[in-house]
C-alpha cells in the first residue's frame, strides 16, 4: 500500500481557532492533529491524504517577531518533513496572505511543495504570486468551502510530484509564465463566441487578464540645473557610422556608449541609426534629433545646465522584451549614477 | 450588395495543354499562363512550379498567396485598384473562386528600400512548420519572378505583384464560364433588431511610415498602401479582394484575407447569432500620438453610427501599431460597444507582461501564442528536397541581412522556422497559457 | 523621456514625459525648415528640463507647445 500523503496545514490564529484579534500575537505553535479549518481541509482531502500536523502562528507575531517565527515554522517543516504545506485561506486578510506567501516561500526552500489561497487582491498576492502556487477565494470566509476543493487537489497534485497544467484550468492565479499550447477551439471561433458570450450578458474569460504595469516613484526633481549633469540616452539605435561595434538592429543585448565631450553636435555622415522599427533616414540626416547634443550643448554654454555626461548611451529599442529593457536600463542607470549623472533625457523612437 | 460566390475547388494541378478546370483537377497551360507575365518587358524572368500539400518542398521566399477569383458579372474586377486595375466598388453579382489553391509570389524583391521591412516568410508543405500555417494545405501555384534589376523599388515591386495577379487572373479565367459545384450567396440581408448588431474592425499595415512613401507596395485598400483614415467596407468588397497584397506573416496574405474565418464565420452567422453592420478596415502605422488617438476615436465612431453594440478587432502588424488597435478597442469600449481583440503575443520572458500597453478595457482578449518563433517550441526544421525559389537565405531573421557578410544558409537544409508565425485571423488553435 | 508616442511612457512606468513630434524625428521638425526646426528642438529640450526640475507624483505630460520663448541666458 502506498505511503500515505502527509499534509501540513498553516493557519492564523482565527482560523485554528484558538481567538480573534488579541491572539494575534499568539507565537508559533505545532500541533500533531487537525485544528479549526485544517478539520475542513482534511474533509476536503478525504482519504487521499492525512492532515499529520497545523502550524499556527498568530499574524501579528509572524509580522512583529519576523525572524524568530520563520525560524521555528522552517524547523517545525524540518521536523514534521510533510509531503506538501497547505497554508490559508488567508481571504483578505493582508498579513495573513502575506505570511501565507512567505511560509509557502519556506516550504519550498526545504523541499516541501507547497501552496495558499488568499482573494486576488489580498496584498500577499502581489508580493508572492510569482513564486507561490496561490489558490484564488472568495473575499471572506463565506467562501471557505468553495475554496477549499482546489486547494486540496492542487495539494495532493503537488504532493504527488504531478506536472501542474496552466493557471485557468488547475484553478490557481497565474504566476507570471506565459507558454504556448493549443486550445480546442481555432481563435476565429473563440473570438465569436467571447463576442457572444459578452454580449449576452454571459460569463467568459479573457485569455490574457489584465496586468497593471509597475508604476516607480518619481525621482525628486532638479533643484538647480546650473550644477547639472545631464547624459543623453536614446532607444533610437543611433551608432557612429558603419556600426563600428555591431550593434544589431534590433532585440538588444547591450548598450553602447559612446564619447561625445569633443562633439558640439552631432554631424550627418558620422552617425546613422541602425533600427528596423522606424523610417531612419531623417535621424540619418540629423542624429540630434535621438540625441539631442546640438541644443544641450548650446544650453551648457548659455550656463543653463552645468554639463553634459561625457558619453552617450544607445540601443536599437525595437523587438526588445520588457524583462531585456529593464536589465538594459538598470545597467545604464547604475553606470550613470556611479558617475555621478545627475539626470539624463531618454529619447525614444 | 448581392454577390454571388461559386466555388471550384482544386483536389489536383497539373501543368499540361490547355488551361482548365473539371472535377477538381487544374490543368495549367504553363507557357500560356506565363505569355501574359512574359509580355511585360520589365519582367527578367518567371516560371511556374507546382507544390502540393505533404511533399517535401519548401518555397522561399514568399511574398504572396493569392487566391484565383474573377467576376463573372457585376461591376469592377477581383483584387481591384492595383496598377491601373479598376477601382469600381466590387462585392455585387457573382464571383468565381478556386479553392484549394493559392498563386505564391516568389521574388528577391524586398517592399522597399528604406530599411525595417525585409521579406521573411516561406512555406514548407510538410513538417512542423506546415503543421502551423494555411498555405501547406493547399497547393501553391509558385511564381517565380524577377524584375529587370535596373528599376526604382516601387516599380519592382509594382511588377512582381502585377504578374501574379496576372497569373491568378488567368486560372480562375478557366472557371469563369462554367457552373460551380459549390454557390453561396452572400448578402446583408435584414435580420432581427433582437440580434446585436457587430462590426468587424480589420487593422492592417501601412508601409508609409516605414518607407516614407505613399506608393510603397504591401496592403492595399483598393490598391491604396498609404495611411488613410478608416475605409467601411461591405464585407463583400473584401471576398472581392479589395482588401489584398500582403505584409510580412504567411497569415497577412492576400489570401488569408479572402479566406478570413473571423469574417466568414460572423458573415454566416448574420441573421442568426448577429447582425453583423460592416467592416472598418483602419490602416496601421500612425506615427504620432494624435494621430493614432484620432483615427481610434474615429474608428469607434464609424462603429457606433452604424449601430454596432458589439465589434470584433484584429491586426496583423506589431510593435508601435499596437497603441492605436488598442485605443480602438478602448474607443469603442467607452462608446458602449462590447468588443473582443483577438493578438499574439510578446516575448513573455522573464514573466514581464506580453502585451506592450496595459488596458483595462480591453478584457476580453483571445490569444493566438506568441509571434516571435523562438517561444512556439517548434525547434529546428528538417530539411526538404526540393526548394521552389531560392537556394540561400541569411542565417536567422532576415533583418540580419542588413548586417554585410551576414552568414548564408541553404534554404533547403535544417533551418530553424522564419521568425515570425502570427495567427492574425485565428485560423489555428495555438494560443498560450499562463502557468 | 522624450517621446513622440508619449502615451506608452506614461501608463507603462515613466514619470517625466515629454511629448516628441514625430517618431521619424522626435526633437525637431525637418518639414518646418532649419531655423523653425531649431527653435522647436530647442523649446522641447528647454522642456525636458523644465521637467527635471518639476515635481511630480506620477506621471505627467510635459508639452513644449506651454513652453515659452525665453532668452538662452540662466536667469
Amino acid at each position: 500500500m502506498p505511503k500515505p500523503i502527509r499534509v501540513v496545514h498553516y493557519l492564523n490564529q482565527f482560523f485554528a481557532g484558538i481567538g480573534g484579534e488579541a491572539s494575534a500575537n499568539a507565537p508559533v505553535t505545532v500541533r500533531h492533529e487537525a485544528l479549526g479549518a485544517a478539520r475542513a481541509l482534511q474533509a476536503a482531502l478525504r482519504d487521499d491524504a492525512t492532515l499529520a500536523a497545523t502550524i499556527v502562528c498568530g499574524d501579528n507575531f509572524f509580522h512583529d517577531e519576523h525572524e524568530r517565527a520563520r525560524s521555528e515554522v522552517r524547523e517545525a517543516l524540518r521536523i514534521l518533513r510533510p509531503d506538501v504545506l497547505v497554508a490559508g485561506p488567508a481571504f483578505e486578510a493582508g498579513r495573513y496572505g502575506i505570511a501565507c506567501g512567505e511560509v509557502c516561500r519556506l516550504a519550498a526552500a526545504e523541499g516541501v511543495p507547497a501552496v495558499a489561497a488568499m482573494h486576488p487582491s489580498n496584498p500577499g498576492v502581489l508580493m508572492h504570486r510569482r513564486e507561490v502556487l496561490i489558490v484564488p477565494t472568495a473575499a471572506s470566509a463565506a467562501g471557505m468551502q468553495e475554496a477549499l476543493a482546489p486547494l486540496a487537489r492542487l495539494a495532493l497534485k503537488l504532493a504527488r510530484g504531478e506536472a501542474l497544467g496552466s493557471a485557468e484550468s488547475e484553478g490557481y492565479l497565474p504566476r507570471g509564465v506565459r507558454k504556448v499550447g493549443f486550445r480546442a477551439e481555432p481563435g476565429y471561433r473563440r473570438a465569436i463566441d467571447m463576442l457572444l458570450a459578452k454580449l449576452g450578458g454571459r460569463p467568459y474569460v479573457s485569455e490574457i487578464p489584465y496586468q497593471a504595469a509597475e508604476m516607480v516613484e518619481p525621482a525628486s526633481p532638479i533643484t538647480d540645473l546650473r550644477r547639472l549633469s545631464l547624459a543623453l540616452v536614446t532607444t533610437g539605435g543611433l551608432v557612429p557610422i558603419g556600426n563600428p561595434d555591431g550593434q544589431t538592429s534590433g532585440n538588444a543585448q547591450k548598450y553602447f556608449r559612446y564619447p561625445i565631450d569633443q562633439l558640439q553636435s552631432l554631424r550627418p555622415g558620422e552617425w546613422e541609426a541602425y533600427h528596423v522599427g522606424y523610417f531612419t533616414h531623417l535621424v540619418n540626416k540629423n542624429p540630434n534629433y535621438v540625441l539631442p547634443l546640438g541644443y544641450m550643448r548650446e544650453l551648457e554654454q548659455a550656463g543653463v545646465i552645468g554639463s553634459v555626461h561625457p558619453y552617450a548611451y544607445t540601443l536599437p529599442g525595437v523587438s526588445t522584451s520588457v524583462a531585456q529593457s529593464e536589465m538594459l536600463g538598470r545597467g545604464i542607470a547604475a553606470q550613470l549614477r556611479e558617475a555621478k549623472v545627475g539626470a539624463c533625457l531618454l529619447v525614444s523612437t | 450588395m448581392r454577390l454571388e460566390l461559386g466555388t471550384f475547388p482544386v483536389s489536383e494541378v497539373r501543368f499540361g495543354q490547355g488551361t482548365r478546370w473539371q472535377d477538381g483537377v487544374l490543368t495549367i497551360d504553363r507557357e500560356a499562363v506565363l505569355r501574359a507575365v512574359h509580355d511585360d518587358p520589365l519582367v527578367a524572368t518567371a516560371s511556374l512550379e507546382i507544390a502540393r500539400p505533404g511533399e517535401s518542398v519548401r518555397i522561399w521566399p514568399v511574398r504572396d498567396v493569392v487566391e484565383p477569383r474573377i467576376k463573372v458579372n457585376g461591376p469592377g474586377v477581383t483584387y481591384p485598384g492595383w496598377f491601373g486595375r479598376s477601382i469600381e466598388t466590387v462585392g455585387q453579382g457573382r464571383t468565381h473562386r478556386l479553392s484549394g489553391i493559392g498563386v505564391t509570389e516568389v521574388s528577391s524583391v524586398n517592399w522597399h528600400d528604406a530599411g525595417g521591412d525585409f521579406v521573411d516568410e516561406f512555406i514548407d508543405m510538410s513538417g512542423p512548420w506546415a503543421d502551423l500555417i494555411p498555405q501547406s494545405e493547399i497547393v501553391n501555384v509558385c511564381l517565380v519572378v524577377e524584375p529587370e534589376p535596373a528599376l526604382a523599388i516601387q516599380t519592382k515591386n509594382e511588377v512582381v505583384h502585377r504578374a501574379t495577379l496576372a497569373i491568378s487572373d488567368a486560372l480562375a479565367a478557366a472557371v469563369r464560364d462554367l457552373t460551380p459545384p459549390q454557390i453561396e450567396v452572400f448578402e446583408l440581408s435584414p435580420a432581427p433588431a433582437s440580434l446585436p448588431g457587430v462590426v468587424y474592425i480589420q487593422c492592417v499595415h501601412s508601409p508609409q511610415a516605414m518607407s516614407h512613401s505613399e506608393h510603397t507596395f504591401c496592403t492595399g485598400t483598393y490598391g491604396l498602401t498609404r495611411l488613410t483614415p478608416p475605409w467601411l467596407l461591405h464585407p463583400n468588397e473584401i471576398l472581392d479582394g479589395a482588401l489584398s497584397g500582403p505584409y510580412r506573416t504567411l497569415f497577412a496574405t492576400s489570401w488569408t484575407v479572402v479566406n478570413n474565418p473571423i469574417l466568414l464565420d460572423l458573415y454566416r452567422r448574420h441573421g442568426r447569432d448577429v447582425r453583423l453592420l460592416g467592416v472598418i478596415a483602419f490602416r496601421t502605422e500612425w506615427t504620432t500620438q494624435t494621430e493614432k488617438d484620432l483615427m481610434a476615436e474615429q474608428a469607434a465612431k464609424l462603429a457606433q453610427m452604424l449601430g454596432a453594440q458589439g465589434a470584433i478587432v484584429t491586426w496583423d502588424a506589431g510593435g508601435n501599431e499596437y497603441i492605436e488597435v488598442v485605443h480602438t478597442v478602448r474607443a469603442c469600449e467607452r462608446l458602449g460597444i462590447k468588443t473582443v481583440f483577438l493578438t499574439s503575443e510578446d516575448s513573455p520572458e522573464g514573466g514581464a507582461p506580453s502585451l506592450l500597453k496595459p488596458v483595462p478595457e480591453a478584457d476580453a482578449i483571445v490569444t493566438t501564442g506568441f509571434f516571435n518563433t523562438r517561444y512556439l517550441e517548434i525547434g529546428t526544421l528538417p530539411a526538404v528536397e526540393r526548394i521552389i525559389g531560392y537556394g540561400e537565405k541569411a542565417a536567422g531573421r532576415a533583418v540580419d541581412a542588413t548586417v554585410v557578410g551576414a552568414p548564408l544558409v541553404d534554404s533547403a537544409g535544417a533551418i530553424p522556422p522564419p521568425w515570425r508565425h502570427d495567427d492574425h485571423y485565428g485560423f489555428t488553435r495555438l494560443s498560450s497559457f499562463a502557468f | 523621456m522624450i517621446s513622440a508616442i508619449y502615451d506608452l511612457a506614461l501608463t507603462t512606468g515613466a514619470n517625466r514625459v515629454v511629448r516628441g513630434c514625430r517618431i521619424e524625428h522626435v526633437c525637431g521638425n525637418p518639414d518646418l525648415g532649419p531655423d523653425k526646426d531649431h527653435e522647436y528642438g530647442l523649446r522641447i529640450i528647454r522642456t525636458a528640463l523644465r521637467a527635471l526640475g518639476t515635481k511630480v507624483s506620477g506621471p505627467t505630460l510635459f508639452d513644449p507647445s506651454e513652453e515659452t520663448v525665453e532668452a538662452a541666458h540662466a536667469s
